[in-house]
């Protein structure tokens, strides 16, 4: 039987991403009743790591101090949602975040105000600005390059120590390898570091884990490892690890599927459960309706078209993401929006799109294609004014950024969701008077 | 001391026209050295359709050249079947086609001799679905669908186990004339920059679209006409069989099934040089609303890339003075005439008929040094001892089922395509060839060519090539950075919907993640002083 659930919020976020979940951190901090709507597939292939900004302007170059590249960002994005915001709640919405996280088992820790590099699985250094506990004493690591002792898992496709050690040979010799099987691997299937990192929870695993590893061991200052040390309570594993072993333990990002990101995802739920927001997970936005001085109505359903729900709000977030997360739809001739069909600022032929190279220092136009706002995140119409009143737009659908190439992904997310929810928070205040 | 290599014969051009004549050479036991300066298939041998002609095509147009394309068929077909699939073909005309061809058609191959047979529209929409309701006229042909790589792989591999040379990279940069013939020829490794000589007694020229440039070498002068035709790949395959618009030859008429995709083309545009060939915009829509009249789900469909290739004709069917071009379909020049004695050209031609080509080509040079041993490739089976089989879609997961190892894991899921697979084709590559890295991977394998073009397969490979010690430092980072730039270029023109999405992930990856766009940043994390 096909159910129809009605609800009546406050405000209805779209969208269950990094965007859609700080965004409902925020509402919930804030006593808002709103409700997040979405899937939630993009944790996968997210870092884990909140990147602020990474890049030096013009030079592509590792950015120190992002506050300092953030105070010139109009020099080369002139449009840029960061210009929307002032500084100060940029840092407020960090810190909101992170201590929210924080306070359902998932610590973030950075330099007070400078990025950090962190080692990734291609032996890379990745600038960005909080990361996880767990990925501590690789920031630390890397700037002493002291001895250091690389895990390799048998037959483990997304991590492999060799790579690492060699890409990082020129500048740092004193890195051995040590392999082992992980303990409970059935012997057919492929590693799977979710499964992994899953069967890390247990402290039976842990103790099988560090037998394996101590004796190989020889007096190296830190140990890496691909990211695996448990979907839930990390920091705790980390910590009864390290004592274990007697040795400064750190995880190394992996390419997807990425555990750092999943445990982003269930913190994010942990963290909304019992609050004034809802999560309906897998309910996907099937219709959707506005009236001018009214609110909205939309329809959603789940894609076997079982349990569908009637959702009337007085304010909308959209907070769908770009092409991967169909926030923004393409054909040949154009880019749309997905839910409302707003307009999209975008070049005006499709040949523009890309660049002739792929890493054309530049980027690409079609990553600074997006929805136009007014100050107050508020998407516009086909005119110079909002779309609707109580219409808000956060994230990477925003036009005039490239969260890719300046390394400002999770930023971008947390500081306009921060500052949307703020600008809901202030009209709701308006309604009700 | 200066590397000099001695041969009979020196080619120059490593497609499936001069692979096929060191085949030809090799299996007469005459020496032959191939030189190509990128690398096997570059020009357009791997860049058409992969259809193997019945020669329907030419029947309006070239009678001569349909009936030797349906000889050459068969051969093809009988020697190298694993190359081949034999697909069948359909030619199919939609409402407001010319009616005075359809009604032609029949007779015009009755008279070249190639086969067709009238079958209703109705049972063309059985046999084909997806064809457009609009459909006229419907026959049946004999068409197939070939893999230009496989058959290209296989011609050299075979040339190598009976002698032959090859070398990659490597690009003829001068001739020196003496008494009216080519005395050395100097060669350019164009990824080390090391120049050697090479001593052949007989050079033969299969540059195709770059013919004019080498015969330019020798101050002789060959007029070429570039003409460039993009085609599209799509994401599935679409129909079961080879599907031609029922016209006389033109634009955007040809949809060719390749084992999982197919492809669809193509276009022609004059071109004045050959510096960038690439499939642009314009082409890429008009191949799409062309192909839809035809097939309409060619309008909606996913596609993974573009490419496109230049045919090189020359700009005068009878060149001064020779009468050695068998057929208009192909050009084969003795440069006696031009007073370089020791030289030939060969051009133009389809790689339906490439084994013909290069059986002429090789009667020539054979001529030349006074050998008589008689061509043998038309009864020799195609078919070597390389893993040259990984290059065909599906091999790899047949083989991998029947025959699993204990340990194996799979490399990439698009094309299913194991380690030990890859390990294999390595010690292959590093025993045969000079590099095994990932873009001879993906020459000779499935690697990149699947849905996510090259985003997981591509690091899973760098990881095992890494673990065996195949590459060190650094060298994975540029492997994967040289795939990547190469295969954006033929993504960029058929970058919407899905594949956008396909490349924001890549990219979210490869740059913002992986950092590969951050050239030059140093490890001491200062800011890269340039």
């Amino acid at each position: 039987m096909e159910s129809k659930t009605e609800i009546q919020t406050d405000l209805v976020i779209i969208g269950a991403g990094m965007t859609g979940m700080a965004a409902g951190v925020f509402a919930a901090n804030r006593g808002l009743s709103a409700v997040v709507v979405g899937g939630a597939g993009a944790f996968e292939y997210a870092s884990g790591l909140l990147d602020l900004w990474g890049l030096t302007h013009q030079g592509q170059g590792y950015c120190k101090d992002p506050w300092q590249c953030l105070s010139r960002i109009s020099e080369t994005f002139p449009q840029h949602p960061f210009l929307k915001i002032p500084e100060s709640d940029i840092e407020k919405a960090f810190d909101e975040l992170t201590d929210t996280l924080k306070k359902n088992g998932l610590t973030y820790t950075g330099m007070p105000r400078e990025n950090s590099r962190i080692i990734t699985s291609f032996g890379t250094a990745k600038p960005t600005y909080r990361f996880p506990l767990t990925m501590d004493s690789n920031a630390a690591a890397l700037r002493g390059k002291k001895s250091l002792m690389l895990l390799d898992f048998q037959g483990l496709r997304e991590f492999r120590a060799k790579f690492v050690q060699q890409v990082l040979a020129s500048t740092w010799q004193d890195i051995n390898i040590a392999a082992i099987d992980f303990p409970q691997r059935s012997s057919r299937s492929e590693l799977f570091t979710p499964l992994m990192a899953q069967a890390m929870e247990t402290e039976q695993v842990q103790d099988k884990f560090a037998a394996a590893i101590k004796p190989l061991l020889k007096g190296e200052q830190f140990l890496g490892l691909p990211a695996i040390l448990g979907i839930n309570g990390p920091d705790d594993i980390l910590k009864r690890l390290e004592k274990l072993l007697g040795i400064k333990l750190f995880e190394i990002p992996t390419s997807p599927v990425s555990v750092p990101g999943i445990r982003l995802r269930e913190t994010f739920r942990k963290a909304l459960t019992d609050t004034s927001v809802t999560r309906l997970p897998d309910q996907r936005v099937i219709k959707a309706a506005h009236t001018p001085g009214r609110g909205f109505v939309l329809e959603t359903g789940t894609q076997s078209g079982t349990g569908t729900a009637r959702i009337q709000a007085k304010s909308c977030l959209l907070a769908t993401g770009r092409f991967l997360s169909k926030g923004l739809v393409s054909d040949r001739k154009g880019v749309k929006e997905g839910v409302f069909n707003l307009p999209v600022s975008q070049p005006t032929n499709r040949k523009d799109w890309h660049a002739l190279t792929y890493f054309d220092p530049n980027g690409h136009a079609i990553n600074q294609a997006g929805l136009e706002t007014d100050e107050r995140f508020r998407p516009l119409g086909k005119g110079a004014e909002p779309a609707h009143e109580r219409l808000y737009a956060a994230g990477s659908i925003l036009a005039g950024q490239d969260w890719m190439r300046t390394r400002s992904g999770a930023g971008l997310s947390i500081a306009t969701a921060f500052h949307a929810i703020g600008q809901v928070v202030l009209n709701q205040t308006n309604i009700s008077e | 001391m200066k590397k000099i290599l001695e041969t009979q014969v020196l080619i120059i051009g490593g497609g499936v026209t001069g692979t096929g004549i060191a085949r030809d050479l090799a299996l007469r036991g005459i020496s032959a050295l191939v030189i190509e300066k990128g690398n096997i298939n570059d020009g357009a041998s791997g860049r058409n359709h992969g259809l193997l002609h019945s020669g329907a095509r030419y029947v309006g147009s070239d009678p001569d050249s349909a009936a030797e394309c349906a000889r050459e068929a068969q051969i093809l077909t009988k020697i190298a079947p694993h190359c081949i699939e034999d697909t069948g073909g359909l030619y199919v005309a939609v409402k407001g086609d010319d009616e005075s061809y359809i009604a032609d058609f029949p007779n015009l191959c009755k008279n070249a001799g190639v086969f067709c047979q009238n079958i209703s529209v109705q049972e063309a929409l059985e046999l084909e679905p997806g064809l457009s309701r609009e459909a006229i006229a419907a026959f049946k042909v004999k068409d197939a669908s070939v893999d230009p790589f496989h058959l290209s792989l296989e011609n050299m591999n075979q040339a190598i186990e009976h002698g032959a040379q090859y070398y990659s990279n490597c690009q003829a940069i001068g001739f020196v004339l003496e008494k009216k013939a080519i005395k050395k020829v100097k060669v350019r490794n164009n990824l080390t920059g090391d120049c050697f000589n090479i001593t052949p007694r007989v050079t033969i020229n299969a540059a195709g679209a770059w013919a004019g440039m080498v015969a330019e070498l020798a101050g002789i002068r060959l007029d070429m006409i570039y003409s460039k035709g993009t085609l599209l790949v799509t994401h599935n395959r679409l129909t079961a069989h080879v599907i031609n618009r029922l016209r006389p030859a033109s634009d955007g008429d040809i949809l060719v099934p390749g084992r999982t995709v197919s492809i669809f083309g193509t276009t022609s545009t004059r071109l004045d040089n050959l510096e960038n060939i690439r499939p642009d915009f314009h082409e890429t829509d008009f191949l799409v609303a062309q192909g839809a009249q035809m097939v309409p789900g060619l309008e909606t469909a996913r596609y993974i890339r573009a490419y496109a290739g230049v045919r090189p004709l020359v700009s005068s069917s009878k060149p001064k003075g020779d009468d050695r071009a068998v057929s208009r379909g192909f050009y084969l020049f003795d440069h006696e005439r031009d007073q370089v004695d020791n030289l030939v050209t060969i051009t133009g031609g389809k790689v339906t008929t490439y084994r013909l080509m290069a059986e002429k080509t090789a009667d020539l040079a054979a001529e030349k040094l006074n050998v008589l041993t008689p061509c043998k490739t038309a009864d020799t089976p195609l078919m070597s001892k390389a893993p040259s089989k990984l290059i065909e879609a599906g091999m790899s997961v047949k083989l991998w089922a029947r025959d699993p190892i204990p340990g194996d894991s799979m490399m990439c899921e698009c094309e299913m395509v194991p380690k030990s697979h890859f390990k294999e084709l390595i010690l292959w590559l590093k025993q045969n060839r000079e590099t095994a890295d990932l873009n001879s991977l993906r020459i000779h394998s499935r690697l990149g060519k699947g849905a996510c073009q090259g985003t997981f397969c591509s690091l899973r490979v760098t990881g095992f090539m890494y673990d065996e010690a195949y590459i060190k430092e650094s060298q994975g980072l540029d492997n994967i950075k040289y795939l990547l730039t190469e295969r954006f270029k033929g993504q960029k023109p058929v970058l919407w919907d899905y594949q956008l999405a396909q490349a924001e992930l890549n990219e979210a990856m490869f740059c913002s993640f992986f950092g590969l766009d951050m050239d030059g940043l140093d490890m001491e994390g200062e800011e890269s002083g340039k």
